[in-house]
């Protein structure tokens, strides 16, 4: 739908002056990270008309938007009732550029549609509205799917954390397996699996730095010595990445290039960690002062 | 079981320079695609389907629906993500299917494409990930029609299908080629009135089926088109049935 230059059959909120009022979307942010199969988009929408503010009310107006994907054909319509929309998009079905349009809409049809603050020159008019006819324009927008997606992907597709068969001392790895298996000592995984340890995500960088990133460049290493690996699930993960994401193009995987490729998989772990740390050292510092 | 191949970014990069440049225009020529074997990766989300042959097409007819049918039934566990992978389609075009796209695209063969560089970059490669690229390549195009046609609900799920491929042009360069098309219940509902209305379509079809597409095409300047469902497309060509007919 174009909206620039365009005149609807009726007064339409948003388009030049037909409507007196504020539309427009407030704020748009796009959460990655927080699940594994979808991306969360919340929009915040600023809606101000006496009018249409009542048809919401009454479930006859629903804010809409409408998600447009072309290089997987994607094309999805949400509705919600009020200012604030939560939408999930399945990453598996997203990628690149990914368009939205923003609008109010009625879910159904009726006539003498009138609005109080339009413009003089729709005095007196009345309008048959059908349902799917948009109110209100509160604009457009847009995001870029696919390499968040593929970095958190990238981590828990080939790779899993499990219990050994010792009560303290375990870190072993074995790489004979479709995805990379660590195996902890028995006290150190219920200390893992604890919420508060294992499922905060102020611990990541720890785990990234301390756990993951060593068991990966051991992986890699061995990779590039045993040529039986090269079939396991996560090795082919592994490869795929290399020659899919452009953060890897000129790199290709041997010994000397082992840890640069570990930390880009992960998305440079020692960095995070040291940034985390500075920031908690910074932050008590100035509670102290 | 083994994991599909698919061609190296850079492979597919050189192998796109090579038909542009013409250098690799004569491998075309021959009965199978001779390939740089170093340059293959496995896919690690699809296994690789075994004995599946596509029907080549003859002077009868070029099989497109039945091949599409063949393909998605094939590669049905791709989620649109993977299928937008154009790593994929560009190796099963040159190894796998290579004998059925030199049949189905003959001018390189038998040297009557107008450009061959172009003729070859439009069926057998897929420069970006977008609609009118997949629809265009000789594989992808099987699969992401069949993609946009498989209605669950029908007992013969590709029935819809089968009308798409009615006439060549509507996949590719009519409905196929709108946004209109990545909406289900808008295809559906076009395709299910053109079934339900044979007779209607038994002429002329080509211009009757532009015009319902641009028809629906010109709602969508005033409605969101992805807020409705598949009745309200059919409705809509219901009561422009007196105008289908006159054309």
């Amino acid at each position: 739908m174009k909206f620039d230059g365009f005149s609807f059959p009726h007064p339409v909120l948003g388009i030049k002056d037909d409507i007196e009022g504020v539309s427009s979307v407030d704020e748009i942010k796009l959460d990655e990270m927080s699940n594994s199969d979808n991306y969360i988009l919340n929009i915040k929408y600023k809606l101000s008309n006496i009018d249409l503010e009542e048809m919401i009310t009454k479930k006859s107006a629903f804010f809409h938007c409408e998600l447009n994907c072309s290089s997987t054909l994607f094309r999805k319509s949400y509705l919600s009732d009020t200012s604030h929309h939560e939408i999930w998009i399945p990453k598996d079905y997203v990628r690149d550029k990914v368009e939205l349009l923003f609008t109010l809409i009625s879910t159904h049809a009726f006539s003498n549609y009138q609005n109080s603050k339009a413009h003089c020159d729709f005095l007196n008019f009345k309008f048959d509205i059908d349902n799917g006819d948009v109110l209100a324009y509160l604009g457009k927008g847009y995001f870029i799917a696919g390499i968040s997606y593929h970095k958190l992907k990238a981590v828990s597709s080939f790779m899993e954390i499990e219990k050994g068969e010792n009560e303290t001392g375990d870190y072993n790895v074995i790489l004979d397996n479709p995805k990379i298996l660590i195996k902890l000592s028995k006290n150190d995984y219920i200390k893992y699996c604890d919420s508060r340890i294992g499922k905060n995500r102020e611990c990541a960088t720890i785990f990234h730095s301390s756990i993951v990133l060593p068991t990966l460049i051991h992986a890699l290493y061995q990779l590039t010595i045993n040529d039986d690996l090269k079939d396991k699930s996560w090795a082919i993960q592994i490869f795929n990445r290399l020659d899919n994401d452009e953060l890897f193009i000129g790199l290709s995987l041997n010994e000397d290039n082992i840890l640069k490729i570990s930390q880009l998989i992960l998305g440079m772990p020692i960095e995070r960690l040291l940034n985390d740390l500075y920031f908690q050292l910074n932050t008590k510092t100035d509670t102290d002062n | 079981m083994k994991f599909q191949n698919i061609f190296r970014t850079e492979y597919v990069e050189h192998l796109r320079r090579g038909v542009k440049d013409g250098s690799l225009i004569k491998y075309y020529e021959s009965d199978t695609f001779l390939y740089d074997n170093e340059k293959i990766l496995q896919f690690p989300v699809e296994y690789y389907p075994e004995n599946i042959k596509l029907i080549i097409p003859n002077n009868k007819s070029n099989y497109d629906f039945e091949n599409s049918k063949i393909i998605y039934e094939s590669y049905k566990s791709l989620t649109p993500l993977q299928a937008s992978d154009i790593r994929l389609w560009t190796y099963l075009s040159h190894i796998d299917y290579f004998e059925y796209m030199s049949k189905r695209w003959p001018s390189i063969k038998e040297h009557s494409a107008v450009n061959p560089s172009k003729y070859i970059l439009d069926h057998w490669f897929i420069p970006s990930p977008s609609q009118s690229n997949f629809l265009r390549h000789g594989i992808a195009g099987l699969w992401w029609v069949s993609y946009l046609t498989y209605d669950e609900n029908r007992t013969d799920h590709y029935e819809l299908t089968k009308v798409i491929y009615r006439q060549l042009d509507f996949a590719t360069r009519t409905l196929g080629t709108y946004s209109l098309a990545r909406h289900k219940e808008a295809v559906f509902g076009i395709l299910e009135f053109i079934l339900d209305n044979s007779l209607l379509f038994a002429n002329n079809f080509e211009a009757k089926s532009r015009y319902i597409t641009k028809l629906i095409n010109q709602l969508g300047g005033i409605r969101p088109l992805s807020y409705f469902e598949k009745d309200y497309f059919k409705g809509i060509l219901i009561n422009a049935k007196d105008r289908i007919g006159n054309i």
